[in-house]
This record gives C-alpha cells, sequence and structure tokens, in this order.
C-alpha cells in the first residue's frame, strides 16, 4: 500500500495510463465493437431498396399463395366440403369452427388463416407504399409488378371481407373497417391494378374486381367486368415441395389423413353423369382418428398442386349470377360442355328463384375446394338449413360459428378501437351482405 | 490487521493476480530466501491439517520475531531448515483459519517435529474475493453477501457442479428435473427475476465469460433433461466457486448479470517438487425399490367388469424374467500434478469419467484436461494462463414424446399388447433411438498483472470459450421398405441432427489505485472496462427413408431437409468505483457501470447501473464489549445490475424462404422495438457476519428486497402491419424479497471427536406487481398481478358423490362441491373454471436449504450426513394428470368394480369432465426433506500411505439421494409420489408442468485418493 506523497508523485502517469485506455476504447469505436452479424434475418431498411423490388414483389405473393391455400382448406373444412378426421384440427379447421387465439402466420401456422390473411395484407399494403416511393427508372417493370402486389392485396381483402364476420383492421392500430369498406378498398386495389398491367395482370384484376362488386351488389359493374375477361383464362396460386410452399389441401386432405372430404361432396354427378368437377380419390385408409375413411381432393394430388385464383370460367358464373335468366343459362351450359355434362335445363327460365339456385350450384361444383367460395355463397344467400348442425365427424356438437372472429391479438393490441365483446356473436347478419331481392331455391346447398 | 501483521515481511509479499491460485494470500507462490545463516542450528518439519483432517496449503510457518518463516505445501508438509538452537515461539497462520502457536526447542543438528491443526475462523474477514469487485478485495469490505465453497473434493464426492451447489449455498435453488446421468438442472438464484428471459446466473472461469446455458441443443425433445454448460467443467479441477447473488452485488457485471454471477477458480500450482493427486472412483447408479415406489396401472375390462392392472417393473419381471431397469455402473480415474518454481508454476489434470443410468441405454462419458501456468516476470508483471479442453459424449434416455420410457410407468397398461403393455415403445425398441450429443468444449484465459506503481494495480484478462456440439436423434432403420408396427415409418429410419457451434469472447480490463491518505484512510480507486461478445451458430439436418436397417448416414436417407441458425451479441461496458477504508474497519463503496449492448434499440441509450455499499467490522472497535461475539461485522449494499433483451428483439426483421418458382421471398418475421433496453434489477441487502463464543458458531444473515423493473413482457401488436407476432417491451415489474441464514458450529470438539454442523436457509418471496397493461394469462399456471410468476390457480374438490343411471355400477358423480377463494362451498359441475380456479400455491419454494452434520473421529474418519429440504411449493405433472385424465388407469378412476369398490367421484368427474386437465389432479404441495449425502471418509495413517510411495492416502464412501425423511404428498389421488422435484425444465421458466422426466436415482460409490 502506497502513501498519499507516491500517490501525488505518480498521479500523472496514472492518469495517462488511464486516459489512453480510454482514448484506445474510443478509438476503437463502441459502435464498431457492437457490430454484429444477422446472416439468417434481413433488416426492413433493406427492403427499401429498389434493387430487391422483384424480392418485395415475389414475397407478396408467396405470402398470399400460402395465406390462400390455408384459406381454401380452411373455408372448405367450415362449411360442408371436409370433415375432419384428426381429434386436433377441430379449433381450427374444424365445421363451424375457427380459433380467434392463433397469432402465428405463415408459413409456420398451417391451419388458422386469419392471421395468414393479415400477414399478406400488411406486407403487400407496405410493398404499395413502397413501390409508389420507387421510380421506373430504379425499377424495371415497375408498373406490372405493382400490379399483380395491388391484385394479390386486394384479393386478400376481398378474402378477409367475404369471411371475417365484422369487419378488418386496415391500418395499424386503426379503426375496424366493416366488410363494405374493406370490399371497396379491394374494389380501389384492383381498379388500380389496370393500370399497367399486361394481358394476365388485366384479367386478374377484372376478375378480382367482378366477384369484389358481386359481393358489393354491384351486379352490373360484377357483369361489365367479367364480360371483358378474355376466354380461356386461368390464373393459379402456385405451391411447391418445400414446407414452406406446400399445397395445405394436399397435406391435409391427402397426405397427413386429417381430413376427409365429406360424404355428400364426394364425386358428385350431373343427371347421373360423373362431374369431373368434384372428383375424389378413395384412399382405402383411415385417417387419424382410426374411424373416419380418407377421401381426397382429386385435383391437389401433390404438395405443389396449384390452386385456382381466378379464370374465365369464374367470370361466367359472375355473369350468370348477375344477370340470371337465359343468359345464365346460356353461361352454365357453355362451361357444362366443357366437361360433357348434360346441358342444364331449367323448368322456368324466368324464375330467378331457380336460376340463381342453378348457378349457385355450378358455382358449388365448379369451386369445389377451391378459394373460399362456397363459404361466401353460403353466406351471401344465408340459410340456416344450408349449414351443418348436431353432431360432427367426431361425435363432437357441431359449434354455433358462421363466420370469422376478428384476432385476439388484434383486439388484445388495439384496445382503443376494438371492445373485448367483438366476437360473441359470430352471425352472417354482421357482414352487412346487400340483398339483391332474390332468393335462391331452398336446398340449392345440398347439390 | 490481526496476525498478517506478526508474519515476515518477506512472506508478505501478496499473490500476482487475485485469481491465481487460493484466495489465502500467498498461495505458495514463493518462498524467498529466508535464512539469515546460523552456526548452530537444527530444523523444524510438520505437517498441518484442518479440522476435518485434510492437509493445509500455504499456510505460513514462522518463527515470531524473526526473519524465519516458510509455507506449507499441498500435502501440507513444510520444513523450517536452518533455526538457530533455542526455544522459539511457532506460529501456523493462515488467512481463513484461527493462527495457532506452539513453543519448540531446537538442538544443534536435529530436526523437530512440530504439526499443526488449524480451525477455520468462523467468519473470515481478511479472505481475498474477487467476483463482483474491481479485481479483488478482502472480505471485509465487502457490502455484499459473497458465498464461497471451497475444498469441493473433501466437502463431497460431486458428480458435477451443479452437485457441488445443491443445497450448499443458502438462495441457490436447484431445480432438479431428471435422473438421467449426463443432464443437467437449473439454477435460480434469489428467486425468478425475469418473467420471459433466461434466469440462469451468468457463470465465469478463471475470469472470463463461458456458456451459461442451460437448453443445450434442440435436437431432440429430451423431455426435462436439458444439457448444462456449466457441468462440462469438471469439479476435479476446481479450487473454488464464488457466488453473488443478486443486482446490488453483480452491479460491476451490468447488463445480464442480474440473476446473479457464479465464478469458478480452477487450481493452480504451487512451488516445490511436483506432487502428484491420483483418484479412482467406481460406484453403481440405480432407481431404488422400482418395485414399490412405482404405480401400478389398473384397467377394468368394460366387457367383465373386471379389475386388470399392470407395472413398468413388476410386470416385466414376471413375465420375461428382466426389466429395462439396471444398475448402472460409474467409474472415474483422475490424476493431477503440480508444482514448479516461484517464478513458475504449473498445474496439470486430466479425468475419464464413464457412467450409465438405470436405463442401459442412457450413458455418459467424459473426459477432461487441464494445464494452468503462472509466470512471475518481476515484481510488477506476471502472467496466469489458464487452459481447459473437455469431451463428452452422452447419450440420453428420451426419444420424443410420446416414446419416452417414462410414460410407460405412469400410462403403460395391459390393453396396450403391441407394446407388451409400455406406453408407445418397448425398450427393445426405444435402444434403437439413439438421442446422442457429443461435445467438445475449450476455455482458455490469459491473466496479466501489471503494477507499475507501488499503489497501482492493473489487470487484463483475455480468453474465450468455445464449444461445439453434434447432436444426434436418430431412429434406426429396422426393416426394408415397411413401417414398423409400433413405431411406424420411423422403422424406416429417421435421424436429425444438430451441429452448434459456440463461442464466448471475453475482454476484461481493471485498474486500481490503492493509496493511504492519512494513516486511518485508505483509498481504492478503480476503473473498468469489458467487452464480450457471443456467437452461436447452428446447422439442423434431417433425414427419413433409410434403404437397409445399419445405415445411418444423412447422405443414405431417401428425403433430406436442412436448415441454419445464426445469432450474435457483443456488450460493451466501463465502470469506475471507489472504495474508502476507515481504520480497515469502516468500509464504503461507490460504483457505477455504464452497458452498451447489441441488442439494445437504437433509440435506447446506454444503461447506467449505480452501486452503493457499506460495511462495519464493529468487533474490532474498542468500544465493542460482547464477550460472546468476538467477530461481528455489519453490512449493506444497493446496486442495480441488468439482463438483455433477446438478441434482435429491438430489430424489425424479415425471414427469407423459398418463394414462388424456386426463388427467394421474404415474410414478416419479428416486430422490433427501437426502445427496448434491459430489464433492470435494484436490490437492496443488508445483513451482517457473526463469529460467536471464540469462533465455534459463525452465523451470517442477509436479508434482501429486490424489485425488476422494466421487465421486459410481449406485447400484442396490431397485425394490420403484416407482423402477427408479439413484440418485446419494458414494461412489467417483479419483486423478490427473502433472507438468507448460515450457521456453521463446532458444536463437540474433544481430543477423539468433533462434531461440526452446518445449517442453510433460504426464504424467498416472488410478486409480479405490474403486468404493464397485458392481460393476465389464464389456466393453471398464471402470470398475474399480485401473486408470484407460474403461481398455480385451480379448483379445490372437498366432496363427492355417486349417483343416477349413466355408469351400470356406480351412476355418475355428482354434487362435487369445491371452495372458494372466499371460503364458501359450491357446487362446481355448474362451473366457470374462473369462478373455481384458486390460488393454490408457487412454483418456487418459500424455504429452502440443508442441514449437515459431520462427526470426525480421531482425525481422519469423518462422517457426514446432508438433508436438503424444500418447502412450500407445489408442482403439476402429468404423472398424475394424465392418469387419471385421458389414460384412466388411476386406481382412483377406476376403482374395483368386482369389489365392490367405486372410483372416486372428483377424480372420475374431473377425468370425464376435463379430460384430466384440471390442475389438482395433477398438482399438489410439493414440500419436501431429502437425504442428500451420507460420507464416510477415512484418511490412512501415514506410516501406511508411506508403505505405497504416497504422502497421504484415503478412502471415501458416498450415497447420494437416499431417500425422503418427509413429504408434503406422499399419495395424491391413489397414486404415490415418486419425487417431488420431477419437473420440466425444458420449455421456459414457468407455465409448464411436469412432463415424462425420469426421477433422480441413487448413487452408491467409493473413492480412493492417493498423494503422491
Amino acid at each position: 500500500m502506497s502513501t498519499f506523497l507516491d500517490w501525488t508523485r505518480d498521479r500523472r502517469r496514472y492518469i495517462r495510463v488511464v486516459v489512453g485506455v480510454v482514448a484506445m476504447a474510443t478509438l476503437v469505436g463502441c459502435d464498431k465493437l457492437l457490430e454484429v452479424d444477422l446472416p439468417g434475418q434481413i433488416e426492413s431498411t433493406k427492403l427499401e431498396d429498389p434493387q430487391n423490388a422483384e424480392l418485395v414483389a415475389r414475397s407478396v405473393q408467396g405470402l398470399f399463395e400460402c395465406f390462400y391455400t390455408s384459406h381454401t382448406g380452411g373455408s372448405s373444412s367450415f362449411v360442408d366440403e371436409g370433415w375432419l378426421a384428426s381429434q386436433r384440427a377441430r379449433g381450427d379447421w374444424g365445421v363451424r369452427s375457427i380459433g380467434a387465439g392463433g397469432g402465428a402466420a405463415c408459413p409456420q401456422e398451417t391451419w388458422n388463416p386469419i392471421p395468414s390473411a393479415y400477414q399478406s395484407y400488411g406486407f403487400g399494403a407496405r410493398a404499395i407504399r413502397q413501390f409508389g416511393q420507387w421510380t421506373d427508372a430504379q425499377v424495371p417493370n415497375r408498373k406490372l409488378l405493382l400490379s399483380y402486389i395491388r391484385s394479390y392485396t386486394a384479393y386478400t381483402l376481398m378474402l378477409m371481407a367475404e369471411t371475417i364476420c365484422r369487419g378488418v383492421v386496415l391500418e395499424e392500430y386503426g379503426p375496424l373497417v366493416n366488410n363494405p369498406g374493406v370490399l371497396k378498398k379491394a374494389e380501389e386495389l384492383f381498379t388500380a391494378a389496370l393500370d399497367g398491367a399486361d394481358a394476365q395482370a388485366r384479367n386478374l384484376a377484372l376478375v378480382g374486381r367482378a366477384r369484389t362488386r358481386l359481393d358489393l351488389g354491384d351486379l352490373t359493374g360484377a357483369a361489365a367486368d367479367a364480360g371483358q375477361v378474355t376466354a380461356g383464362f386461368s390464373y393459379n396460386a402456385t405451391y411447391g415441395s418445400v414446407p414452406e410452399r406446400y399445397n395445405r389441401v394436399y397435406t391435409e386432405y391427402w397426405r397427413d389423413l386429417a381430413f376427409t372430404v365429406a360424404p355428400a361432396r364426394r364425386n358428385l354427378k350431373v343427371n347421373g353423369v360423373l362431374d369431373p368437377r368434384t372428383l375424389t380419390v378413395e384412399q382405402k385408409k383411415f385417417g387419424q382418428d382410426g374411424k373416419n375413411l380418407i377421401w381426397s381432393v382429386a385435383k391437389y394430388n401433390s404438395l405443389s398442386s396449384p390452386i385456382r385464383l381466378a379464370s374465365w370460367r369464374e367470370a361466367q358464373l359472375i355473369i350468370a349470377e348477375a344477370r340470371l335468366g337465359q343468359e345464365a343459362v346460356a353461361r352454365i351450359n357453355a362451361l357444362r360442355a366443357t366437361y360433357n355434362l348434360p346441358l342444364y335445363s331449367p323448368a322456368d327460365v324466368n324464375d330467378k328463384s331457380e336460376i340463381l339456385a342453378a348457378v349457385l350450384i355450378e358455382r358449388g361444383r365448379e369451386f369445389f375446394f377451391e378459394g373460399g367460395n362456397r363459404m361466401n355463397d353460403l353466406l351471401r344467400y344465408f340459410d340456416a338449413d344450408d349449414w351443418q348442425h348436431g353432431l360432427d365427424s367426431q361425435g363432437a356438437p357441431i359449434y354455433d360459428m358462421y363466420c370469422w372472429p376478428i384476432p385476439d391479438r388484434e383486439i388484445d393490441a388495439n384496445p382503443k378501437n376494438l371492445n373485448l365483446d367483438m366476437n360473441i356473436e359470430r352471425l352472417p347478419s354482421q357482414m352487412n351482405h346487400p340483398t339483391r331481392g332474390v332468393v335462391p331455391k331452398k336446398g340449392w346447398a345440398a347439390n | 490487521m490481526r496476525k498478517l501483521a506478526m508474519v515476515p515481511p518477506a512472506l508478505m509479499l501478496m499473490l500476482p493476480g487475485a485469481l491465481g491460485g487460493t484466495p489465502v494470500m500467498p498461495g505458495g507462490l514463493t518462498a524467498p530466501p529466508l535464512l539469515a545463516r546460523q552456526e548452530a542450528a537444527g530444523a523444524i518439519t510438520g505437517r498441518v491439517i484442518d479440522q476435518a483432517g485434510q492437509p493445509c496449503a500455504a499456510v505460513q510457518v514462522f518463527i515470531t520475531g524473526s526473519q524465519l518463516g516458510t509455507l506449507s505445501r499441498p500435502d501440507g508438509s513444510y520444513l523450517l531448515p536452518n533455526v538457530p538452537a533455542g526455544t522459539h515461539t511457532l506460529t501456523a497462520s493462515r488467512i481463513g483459519y484461527r493462527s495457532e502457536t506452539r513453543e519448540v526447542t531446537v538442538t544443534q543438528g536435529t530436526t523437530v517435529a512440530m504439526s499443526f491443526q488449524l480451525r477455520e475462523e468462523a467468519i473470515a474477514l481478511d479472505e481475498l474475493v474477487v467476483t463482483g469487485t474491481p479485481g479483488g478485495t478482502q472480505r471485509r469490505a465487502l457490502g455484499n453477501e459473497l458465498a464461497m465453497i471451497q475444498n469441493l473434493d473433501a466437502a463431497k464426492p460431486p458428480a458435477n457442479i451443479e452437485e457441488v451447489l445443491v443445497g450448499r449455498v443458502s438462495g441457490v435453488n436447484m431445480i432438479q428435473g431428471t435422473g438421467q446421468v449426463g443432464a443437467g438442472n437449473r439454477v435460480r438464484i434469489r428467486g425468478i427475476s425475469s418473467i420471459t428471459l433466461n434466469n440462469q446466473p451468468l457463470i465465469y472461469v478463471d475470469g472470463i465469460r463461458v456458456d451459461n446455458s442451460s437448453g443445450g441443443s434442440t435436437v431432440a425433445t429430451r423431455g426435462p433433461a436439458p444439457a448444462s454448460r456449466m457441468n462440462d467443467f469438471d469439479p476435479g479441477e476446481i479450487d473454488r466457486i464464488e457466488i453473488v447473488k443478486g443486482a446490488a452485488a453483480a452491479t460491476l457485471y451490468g447488463t445480464e448479470a442480474s440473476a446473479g454471477v457464479i465464478q469458478i477458480f480452477t487450481k493452480r500450482g504451487s512451488t516445490g517438487a511436483p506432487t502428484f493427486d491420483a483418484a479412482i472412483t467406481n460406484g453403481v447408479y440405480y432407481f431404488r425399490d422400482p418395485a414399490g415406489r412405482i404405480n401400478w396401472n389398473y384397467q377394468v375390462d368394460p366387457k367383465t367388469r373386471e379389475l386388470t392392472k399392470w407395472h413398468v417393473y413388476t410386470t416385466a419381471l414376471e413375465r420375461d424374467g428382466y426389466t429395462a431397469f439396471q444398475t448402472g455402473p460409474k467409474q472415474g480415474y483422475s490424476l493431477s500434478v503440480r508444482g514448479g518454481e516461484p517464478n513458475l508454476r504449473y498445474y496439470v489434470s486430466g479425468n475419464w469419467a464413464y457412467q450409465e443410468g438405470y436405463v442401459d441405454w442412457n450413458t455418459d462419458q467424459r473426459n477432461h484436461l487441464r494445464g494452468n501456468l503462472d509466470a512471475l516476470v518481476n515484481e510488477k508483471l506476471d502472467f496466469s494462463l489458464s487452459l481447459g479442453i473437455m469431451q463428452s459424449n452422452t447419450r440420453f434416455d428420451a426419444a420424443p414424446n410420446p416414446y419416452t420410457f417414462y410414460g410407460s410407468w405412469y400410462v403403460g397398461n395391459a390393453r396396450r399388447t403391441a407394446t407388451k403393455g409400455y406406453y408407445t415403445i418397448t425398450p427393445e425398441l426405444l435402444r434403437e433411438v439413439e438421442n446422442r450429443s457429443r461435445v467438445n468444449r475449450s476455455t482458455w484465459s490469459l491473466t496479466t498483472n501489471y503494477r507499475p506503481f507501488t499503489w497501482l494495480h492493473s489487470r487484463l484478462i483475455v480468453g474465450r470459450d468455445q464449444a461445439s456440439e453434434v447432436a444426434d436423434l436418430l431412429w434406426h432403420p429396422l426393416a426394408v421398405g415397411a413401417s414398423n408396427p409400433v413405431i411406424g415409418i420411423k422403422g424406416l429410419g429417421e435421424k436429425t441432427r444438430e451441429n452448434t457451434r459456440s463461442q464466448y469472447t471475453s475482454l476484461d480490463y481493471s485498474a486500481t489505485a490503492t493509496v493511504n491518505v492519512t494513516p486511518g484512510v485508505n483509498t481504492k480507486t478503480s476503473f473498468g472496462l469489458q467487452y464480450y461478445k457471443n456467437e452461436r451458430e447452428g446447422d439442423k439436418l434431417y433425414g427419413q427413408n433409410f434403404a437397409l436397417p445399419g445405415l445411418s448416414a444423412l447422405d443414405a436417407a431417401s428425403v433430406t431437409t436442412a436448415a441454419g441458425s445464426f445469432l450474435e451479441n457483443a456488450s460493451i461496458g466501463v465502470y469506475a468505483q471507489e472504495e474508502v477504508g476507515l481504520n480497515n474497519r469502516v468500509f464504503l463503496t461507490a460504483a457505477v457501470r455504464g452497458d452498451d449492448n447489441s441488442a439494445f434499440g437504437s433509440s435506447f441509450n446506454a444503461a447506467i447501473y449505480p452501486k452503493f455499499a457499506a460495511t462495519w467490522v464493529l468487533s474490532e472497535e474498542t468500544f465493542w464489549n460482547v464477550a460472546a461475539v468476538n467477530t461481528f461485522r455489519l453490512r449493506a449494499a444497493w446496486g442495480m445490475a441488468g439482463r438483455q433483451p433477446d438478441v434482435f428483439a429491438a430489430t424489425t426483421l424479415y425471414a427469407p424462404q423459398p418463394g414462388p418458382l424456386d426463388k427467394p421471398m421474404v415474410r414478416p418475421g419479428a416486430m422490433g422495438n427501437p426502445d427496448l433496453g434491459p430489464e433492470v434489477s435494484k436490490e437492496l441487502e443488508i445483513g451482517f457476519d457473526a463469529g460467536l463464543f471464540d469462533d465455534r458458531v459463525g452465523v451470517t444473515f442477509t436479508h434482501y428486497r429486490q424489485k425488476t423493473k422494466d421487465a421486459l413482457l410481449q406485447v400484442p401488436v396490431s397485425m394490420a402491419g403484416g407482423f402477427t407476432s408479439s413484440r418485446w417491451e419494458n414494461i412489467g415489474e417483479i419483486q423478490n424479497r427473502g433472507f438468507e441464514v448460515t450457521l456453521d458450529a463446532h458444536v463437540l470438539s474433544t481430543s477423539v471427536a468433533q462434531w461440526d454442523l452446518n445449517v442453510v436457509v433460504a426464504g424467498n418471496r416472488n410478486k409480479v406487481t405490474d403486468l404493464g397493461g397485458v392481460p393476465p394469462s389464464t389456466g393453471n399456471s398464471r402470470l398475474a398481478e399480485g401473486y408470484s410468476v407460474g403461481a398455480w390457480f385451480w379448483s379445490e374438490p372437498v366432496s363427492g358423490e355417486w349417483t343416477g343411471p349413466a355408469d351400470p355400477l356406480y351412476g355418475k358423480p355428482v354434487n362435487i362441491m369445491c371452495k372458494l377463494a372466499d371460503g364458501s362451498i359450491k357446487d362446481c359441475t355448474k362451473w366457470s373454471r374462473a369462478e373455481f380456479d384458486i390460488y393454490q400455491g408457487d412454483r418456487e419454494p418459500h424455504y429452502q436449504g440443508s442441514v449437515t452434520n459431520s462427526l470426525i473421529l480421531w482425525d481422519n474418519l469423518t462422517l457426514s450426513v446432508q438433508a436438503n429440504y424444500k418447502l412450500g411449493f407445489f408442482v403439476s405433472s402429468c404423472e398424475f394428470s394424465c392418469t387419471m385424465g385421458l389414460h384412466q388407469v388411476a386406481y382412483a378412476v377406476t376403482g374395483d368394480p368386482g369389489k365392490g369398490i367405486a372410483p372416486d367421484p372428483i377424480a372420475r368427474w374431473a377425468s370425464n369432465i376435463r379430460g384430466g386437465a384440471e390442475g389438482f389432479l395433477g398438482g399438489f404441495d410439493a414440500s419436501s426433506v431429502r437425504l442428500q449425502l451420507v460420507s464416510l471418509n477415512y484418511t490412512l495413517p501415514s506410516a501406511l500411505a508411506a508403505k505405497v510411495g504416497a504422502s497421504r492416502a484415503s478412502i471415501r464412501l458416498d450415497g447420494t439421494n437416499l431417500g425422503f425423511i418427509w413429504r408434503a404428498t406422499e399419495v395424491h389421488y391413489t397414486r404415490k409420489v415418486i419425487d417431488p422435484d420431477v419437473t420440466q425444465l425444458n420449455a421456459g421458466d414457468y407455465g409448464n408442468s411436469g412432463f415424462m422426466g425420469l426421477p433422480p436415482g441413487t448413487s452408491l460409490q467409493a473413492t480412493v485418493n492417493v498423494t503422491f
């Protein structure tokens, strides 16, 4: 131990040592020392670089496609197309049952489509803003890419508006926008997507806008859009053989034996002739529950089977539904002819109720396990008798739910704008569907 | 100072480098020339031992009032040559022990024998401690409590470091989760101080930070069998362990230290000829009384109503003549050597150990090699190098759920004919599942001490801890092209491999200026800078469907996938501390540390952690006049420390993945929070250390109040931005309050026998005081304001009846009456769980500790008995909820229809209605007192040891985990509680129930220690 005199004598050297160490640390730089690598993730700012525009656009497509397969499977099981063949999925893809608590989205969450829908919409909205800030000089094909981004984002909104009970939160921590408002937003995006679109992108946007307008009750506008769609047009959501890109209807209904096509929807016939649109494959295996035999959707027979998103065929049925009458019969038969199915001959071509039912039946076949169309039809022309009641394929009571909930997570995050009792009622009346004055002939849903 | 003032000046040379060697002053570094040549001289020789008969190294043996002195060697022997003829006063002194003085008469040309037996001071105030200080200080100057474990070999036969800590340090809870050999536990100090982050303390080895993870590889679901990186270090190569327990003590470690710090110091070399220590251990590990302790599982035949039963041990033994249980062998061999010159000392050790679990497919083999070197360049400069290398190869029991062996214990039943009654998989098939972890680890550090002036000591420590783990979960292919009837397609072969590499780099600089301002006032001014970086990289590979049995390489699989991960974190901190000592009795300390960390948000400035401490050795004041209390010190400390958020939690991230057309895309990953900062714990601890009745009794007492503000919680974000995950925010608050008492008493001390008693008591109460607006969780284990983290809630039925036509024999369970929070009784068949679930208890023990009695006979035979206790906590286990719920094999839910015995209506009701998920079926009071250790050690007489050329030899017999002395719950709804400590460790700190973990087994072993 030294004395105070020692300290006084040496203090200058001591101070020099300390100052030297501090100076060294400063020279090296704290920031430099704290730099860390993150080779497995991408920081948000990197997506603002126009060089990554194509990556952003591709991501919009990929996120939509992941949501779309989940939405297709979930909506089909929710209504009467699919049956549970396992216990585990009841809370998410169950009959008239879907969870509100799920937070994980694609690709971790393969069941509940609602978070994936928000993920697809949120990323799409960001991409639209980002593309708006870039110039054509910075991004080759900017307008065309933007057209697709708008269409995918609009499709997401439209599908959400068709299924979620009360509406969608379109801005972070913003108010709930009701379903017609969401559809209006989708319509705007489809309209904007026509700008800079090539033929395929234009058809994609037109079919989407036609469907949106049909949902909004704008029959004239829907038919006008549908009438512009190029004959033979078809556009698919694509899938692949890596887990992030699986067609989930295939994995659940075929590979994993977790679901089966419901008996009433298997291999439907038209006047005794097998309808190729509803082909199902008997697996001759029990499902995971050990008691339901598995029947799989024939058109989804591999991990990468595409799911149709928009088509000229859909456009024809939109026109048929909008205009009814002889034109509807003609459009139905034009489609049936391509499948070599017997033609439709109504008892009274002026019976709007019958023709509307015929169109809906046709839609049920054409959109078999496709894009939530059947759920949308059952909700738009709601009749509780068309929905399943009693016990499900596991012997458990079927829930009393007709449309999908606002996610609990959004309610928890956004309490100012959303009331906690938001999800108590899950009735079609909350969806504000327009009434068109025509009710389809009762029993259409059973055909 | 006390006895130290008498030491010859030559011996006052302080050990260069507080990290090196033993905590006592000289550490055997040097015995400088001592002799003033005498005309007529003899010599004195002898041996120094402690009260347990163990050799005492580095004891100063000197002739009072002269320059003559020396240091005892590792075997306790000393030689003092050239002592002038005459009568002298010979003193043996070492910090931490009471000095002993003898009169000795030396005659010319003769050697006089004089041995000493030193007794530890009740409170070693002059002991040098390092952890939590800027380079080391005397314990008397420390305002906080610091626990130290020394003489690991002598105290008990540790299988691993965690076992050393079990019950021995107040406030340290070892959550034992599994009986698998090679698996680890979870360490928790002073309760849960973080809701969402790791509560593991930081671990330092020879001054550098090392991997403290408790999870290991994620490749295989090991059930509750996490790897423990702390156990990678061999207890045999450890000199001492220092533990600081909370924010007040760990302030200088800054961010990440609020859960406490455990610092391990490895053994160092000593001056003199090489001393070899060899040890051989042989023993067994087994599950005590499986026939009696494991429950029978029952079923009622639905047609005949006959009761059948099945037992994982007894049924197998009666049917097959053998069982899956075994008495697992255990063996270990170690050899070390230490020695050197005053300027260069070395310590080298190596060991090899192998043990098997009580199922033969659970094995653990590991070897360690260590080389430590200390070099004294001159009075100003010295270096200490530490290098440890470790390899292990562990095969765990656990195949992923449901293919677990323990599952068979409680849900196996006679109806499972395909698996001979076992749950999902037979032991024969389980042996074909290899869940293996191979670890290679190296840890090195270089400590440089530089004393440019007499008043300035600077220290620089650099080092790195590197580990690589190859973890495999391999289902060997069993047949060609066909799935197995029991394990399905896994029979075609499946392999998951995870290669994990971790690297921790540390740089720690400190400088301390010590100045005597006046004769009674001295100051220590310290400055420090610490930099730390950790990288963790992993590759996960998967393959399935092998062409033929015997294939197991991934390139032989039909389908393969791969994934990878990389995480990195860096932290830099600077601190300054001022310590003022008044008359070496009163010490005041103030310190502040500033930290920046790569995980902090961009909007968050540096974290600042202040600290204040004061201590007063009252017993050295002139006014102290309490005869019964010979040492008494008051201490108090207040300080802050932090815990960093998850790496990159502050950054908004997008995750790449395969996209359309097989091209890459991204998806929203984590929503970052630029304001994110560390969790900050504030702690006040006050206490005292007392030596009573002439150091026959030592007591330390500490009371602490700790509050963690800015606790990190996951807050849901609006999904409209595309992020569907939560975001970390600093919004919660938790508090821990408690006390710690350690009592050491020399109850009896005669020439024939000594009886020592050690009692450790720790109490802790944990409470969540603020969730920052996040809704409380629901379920049985909850996060709710006003309750402890993960507090248990479930309904509490008090009675029930059978009636009605639903069951052909008994009707149906009705009138299930439950107690509500206000004490009223209501029928909970008409329930909502929100109404009937009431608070039951906490996850962490309210009280825990140990009682150890040691009886020493004739200085060479020691019998130690240690009992550990944990009181006031609950567990919930699938062992009970599953047997009564989904599987319904508990007698409580089957009854015995043949004998007209009805099932328990409460259990049956909960089983039927809730599928067994209701908490009270699985949960119970887990308080217990365990007979942790019985140890018998015999030190052979020197003459006998000398016959084999040894200077010392001992034989020790040890039994560990020998049973329960008391349990609050022995039977729960007709099921015996095998071990209440079985809990789930691999899935986070709270919110989980015990699930499929093998209970701890019993160990018996014999060890022979020889010193040459």
